[in-house]
């Protein structure tokens, strides 16, 4: 191809999308009022009959008796409630992508490797045919080895090629188009912080998204908060992306490293102490050395400059990520943090954010195979705002009934006010995200996603009649 | 006191004490003390918020009980002297909620064996089970337990009450209705499913053909005659000499599914038995015509309840037309993905079947969902998409109690009907209002403040203020 081709297609290419364009700009330019029942702000008292105006996709204004500008598109909804769009502040997107191996007998006996090897080579002396007929491809003495040559990319969100993967972004395996970003705009959520899952000590660095909209003003930050996990998930988590399910052995200190707690404190310390001694110039050297690539975002965590995330469920885990942070000078948010009311005193004297959830009966999937779910307490959100420790909900891979609107509404009926609830999933989760007055808020000059609900919004008969994100209605649904 | 044995009599003095200790720590122990089988004289439940389902709600009244049965309803209800009064005020009165359709309760969902009209559930329910602390915990006073949907035909069910510590104590109604599913159980497939309902019923007819065969030739032998008529007339001449004790378990229930009267050789025989219904459990929308057939063939469509799976909302134009009474999916949304564009089309189910105007009941969602199972947060979601406050409420309520034909008995809070009542912090149909109180034929069953498992999930923790994560 000469370059006078190129420029000539790429004229064509710019020509093609020059139409789109300017009808784009022409949609933004409108003004939108939304006339409401109710407005919750979140920055001062619920407006009674209030309105809001919407120009170029950011509040212009809101409160009662406004006056309409010229041309204004109006929507009146009479009866209708507005809050700003939710914000889940630890999501896993697309639950179907499976966390973990489906069918991983994880509460049953598992045989080793060898195990499974010595019972193959006995149903083979018994029966020289495949199960699968006789020509399925695969010689008929492969066993589980060829198989163990396929890892699975699928089965995780977190990177297994090291424990410590800071320099790894979530965004690369999000699928925007997913049907997952549909269900989460059906509740009601416009922005998500997209975290890697818990299988690494220090996993990769979570995105912030809105859920719906063109796809170029989707990601609202690529790189955000690095994700660390104190518990058992990091030794129990990933584990088939070595061996495919059911062939793998237990983990033991050939397959998998950290395969306790203490491991799993040792590495988190380990990384972080190389980066100090990478900063002065020294050499770094022994086991579980974190990648180079990932010393300069540790840098800048212990700096400062990128936010830290802590998973701990259990009481001594949130023990041990409060003393890891103690000793290496680092502030940071504490996620899911299922046992929190059990060192209230502890989180509010470390001033750490608790980012909590989800509320649940019986833990369902990973969760509920980890031991680390016993001792829930449904009023957690009330004891943590009694506490005065400032706390966000998550309903992480939940969805729907359960999801993050359903999340507050249990946390009301356990004592929460709606007024805290409807704070701990909208201005709270802002800021924790470093968007405070940009999201989360109805309010001049922040980012013009709202949610206008049938009734009050953690209300059980309420639906989202229209969801808007930076202006644009981007579900509607009809009467 | 003479004659009666008295309790020293038989425990020695130095063990009294700790027999003694020994059984309050029995019945403290469980988070719902066991009620007495006997309930209370009177009872009256005062300063209520009543939602009767049948009628106008009243903002303050009084349920009066009287041994078990609801006695009065009303503002200005007289409370007799003796009664056990619970004051109420302002805390919502409802009928207990009924979950009409479940195998939670059992202790396997279904038998291995694809026939099995003989079973009752009778003989596996376990009262101990806590799923019946639960329905206390959740409001609902009657549960139609029955045979899952993984078999062809399953046993009899049996509605109980969630209190009681034997099967007989529970009973509430011995059982009305078999299960029969039309969706192929495991391993089966349509051809089969239906192959094998139908040769079923043709095994019926065919023994009960041979019984009347045999009983024309025992009157024979009996009356010392030697007459010989081929099998066709000896079955038409014996098929009024059937009798109830000819028929095996077996045979029974499924010749009482067709109605209780024999039929051989195509005339009709003695009516043997009161009939029973059934609950047809149709996954997909094609199994909908299937079983309107069945039931028909088999003289049971009057008496059959639907037991819908998501999918079945496609097929509402033959729900519509057969207009029998259907139980919905407990996931209320059915989601389908567009196999061409990969998009997820979701349909509020209640809505679509209310609209057709079809009797339905609500069940509770699955048993680790948050919300989903408490039968009143169904009620609340049917609200949130448009069918009418009255009618979810009644889903819940009187729709169930009509289905199980004990709506003159369970459903509402009218004089003379049983005394299942759920008290309410708050409207029912607001999620955070909890239950806080449950009657059962007047009998106090479930405190809130008493339920031990529930408060050990709202207690707060030990935290020690002095201990530091070091």
């Amino acid at each position: 191809m000469t370059r006078g081709r190129i420029a000539r297609s790429a004229i064509v290419g710019l020509l093609a999308a020059l139409p789109f364009a300017t009808a784009d700009e022409h949609a933004e330019s409108v003004v939108l009022v939304i006339q409401a029942g109710r407005v919750h702000t979140l920055t001062g008292e619920a407006i009674d009959g209030g309105a809001v105006i919407i120009r170029d996709g950011r509040i212009e204004a809101v409160g009662r008796d406004l006056s309409i500008p010229a041309g204004a598109r109006v929507i009146a909804r009479p009866t209708a409630v507005v809050t700003p769009g939710l914000i889940d502040a630890c999501c896993t997107v697309d639950p179907e992508i499976p966390q973990q191996a489906s069918g991983w007998p994880f509460e049953n006996w598992r045989p080793s490797f060898w195990q499974w090897m010595a019972r193959q080579a006995a149903h083979d002396a018994d029966d020289p045919d495949h199960v699968c007929g006789s020509a399925c491809g695969l010689p008929h003495d492969a066993g589980p080895l060829a198989l163990a040559a396929a890892t699975m990319s699928e089965l995780t969100w977190g990177e297994q090629s090291s424990e410590v993967t800071p320099h790894r972004l979530v965004i690369d395996s999000v699928n925007l188009l997913s049907n997952d970003f549909r269900r989460l705009l059906r509740g009601g959520v416009t922005t998500v912080y997209v975290s890697a899952d818990s299988a690494n000590v220090i996993g990769g660095r979570g995105t912030i998204l809105k859920t719906g909209g063109p796809l170029r003003e989707r990601t609202v930050r690529r790189a955000d908060a690095v994700k660390a996990t104190i518990g058992g998930d990091p030794s129990r988590r990933g584990l088939p992306n070595f061996l495919p399910p059911y062939y793998g052995p237990p983990p033991t200190f050939l397959t998998r490293r950290p395969t306790t707690r203490m491991g799993v404190e040792w590495v988190f310390r380990k990384a972080f102490y190389d980066t100090l001694r990478a900063r002065k110039g020294l050499k770094i050297y022994g086991a579980d050395m974190p990648p180079p690539q990932a010393l300069p975002v540790l840098q800048q965590v212990l700096d400062g400059d990128v936010p830290l995330r802590i998973q701990a469920r259990m009481q001594h885990d949130i023990f041990t990520a409060l003393r890891l942070a103690a000793e290496f000078n680092l502030s940071f948010a504490l996620e899911e943090a299922t046992e929190a009311y059990r060192c209230l005193p502890q989180l509010k004297a470390a001033g750490v954010p608790v980012i909590f959830g989800p509320l649940y009966m019986d833990a369902k999937g990973f969760r509920g195979r980890t031991d680390e779910v016993r001792q829930p307490r449904l009023n957690t959100p009330r004891q943590l705002a009694d506490a005065g420790i400032e706390f966000a909900l998550t309903a992480q891979e939940l969805r729907d009934e359960e999801g993050l609107v359903r999340q507050a509404m249990f946390a009301v009926q356990n004592g929460l006010t709606p007024e805290q609830a409807l704070r701990a999933i909208t201005a709270t989760p802002a800021g924790l995200l470093g968007l405070a007055d940009e999201v989360g808020v109805v309010s001049p000059g922040a980012a013009a996603d709202l949610v206008v609900w049938s009734a009050e919004p953690l209300a059980a008969t309420s639906r989202p009649l229209l969801v808007l994100i930076n202006g644009r209605v981007v579900l509607e649904e009809a009467n | 006191m003479h004659g009666k044995p008295r309790y020293s009599a038989f425990v020695p003095a130095w063990l009294r004490g700790f027999v003694v200790t020994w059984l309050c720590g029995f019945v403290t122990a469980g988070a719902v003390a066991q009620p007495p089988a006997v309930p209370p004289e009177r009872v009256a439940l005062t300063g209520a918020r009543i939602i009767p389902v049948v009628g106008a709600p009243i903002a303050s009244g009084t349920v009066l009980v009287e041994r078990g049965k609801i006695a009065a309803v009303g503002p200005e209800v007289e409370i007799p002297y003796d009664a056990r009064v619970f004051d109420v005020s302002g805390k919502f009165v409802m009928p207990g909620m009924i979950d009409v359709h479940t195998a939670r309760g059992l202790d396997i969902p279904n038998e291995s064996r694809p026939v099995t009209p003989h079973l009752d559930v009778a003989d596996a329910l376990d009262p101990s089970q806590l799923f019946f602390e639960d329905c206390l915990r959740l409001g609902i006073t009657a549960v139609h337990v029955i045979p899952a949907n993984n078999t062809v035909i399953g046993g009899l069910g049996r509605v109980v009450r969630p209190i009681g510590l034997t099967v007989g104590e529970m009973t509430i109604a011995e059982g009305e209705f078999l299960k029969i599913a039309i969706t192929p159980r495991r391993g089966f497939d349509r051809m089969l499913q239906m192959a094998t309902l139908r040769e079923t019923f043709l095994e019926l007819d065919d023994y009960l053909a041979r019984v009347a065969e045999k009983r024309y030739e025992d009157k024979l032998k009996e009356e010392d005659k030697q007459i010989d008529v081929g099998p066709d007339e000896a079955r038409k001449r014996g098929r009024d000499l059937v009798r109830a004790e000819d028929v095996d378990d077996q045979h029974r229930n499924l010749l009482r599914l067709c109605g209780g009267q024999v039929r051989v050789a195509g005339g009709p025989g003695p009516k043997l038995f009161q009939p029973l219904g059934a609950f047809v459990y149709c996954g997909n929308a094609m199994d909908i015509a299937l079983a309107v057939r069945l039931a028909k063939d088999h003289a049971f469509f009057d008496r059959t309840v639907l037991v819908l799976g998501g999918e079945c909302h496609k097929a509402v134009a033959e729900l519509k037309q057969a207009a029998r009474p259907v139980v919905l999916p407990g996931d209320l949304t059915y989601r389908a993905t567009d196999p061409l564009t990969g998009e997820v089309h979701e349909t509020f189910v209640p809505k679509k079947i209310f609209d057709a105007g079809l009797l339905f009941a609500l069940v509770p969602g699955p048993d680790d969902s948050y919300a989903e199972r408490m039968l009143n947060y169904q009620a609340a979601q049917c609200v949130r998409y448009g069918v009418p406050r009255d009618e979810a409420l009644r889903a819940i309520t009187l729709n169930p109690a009509k289905m199980l034909g004990l709506d003159g008995r369970l459903g509402s809070i009218e004089p003379g009907k049983d005394a299942h009542l759920v008290v309410f912090s708050g409207d029912p149909l607001d999620f955070s209002s909890v239950v806080e109180q449950v009657f059962i034929d007047g009998i106090p069953a479930y405190d809130r403040a008493k339920d031990v498992r529930l408060q050990r999930l709202l207690s707060p923790g030990t935290s020690d203020s002095t201990a530091k994560p070091e």
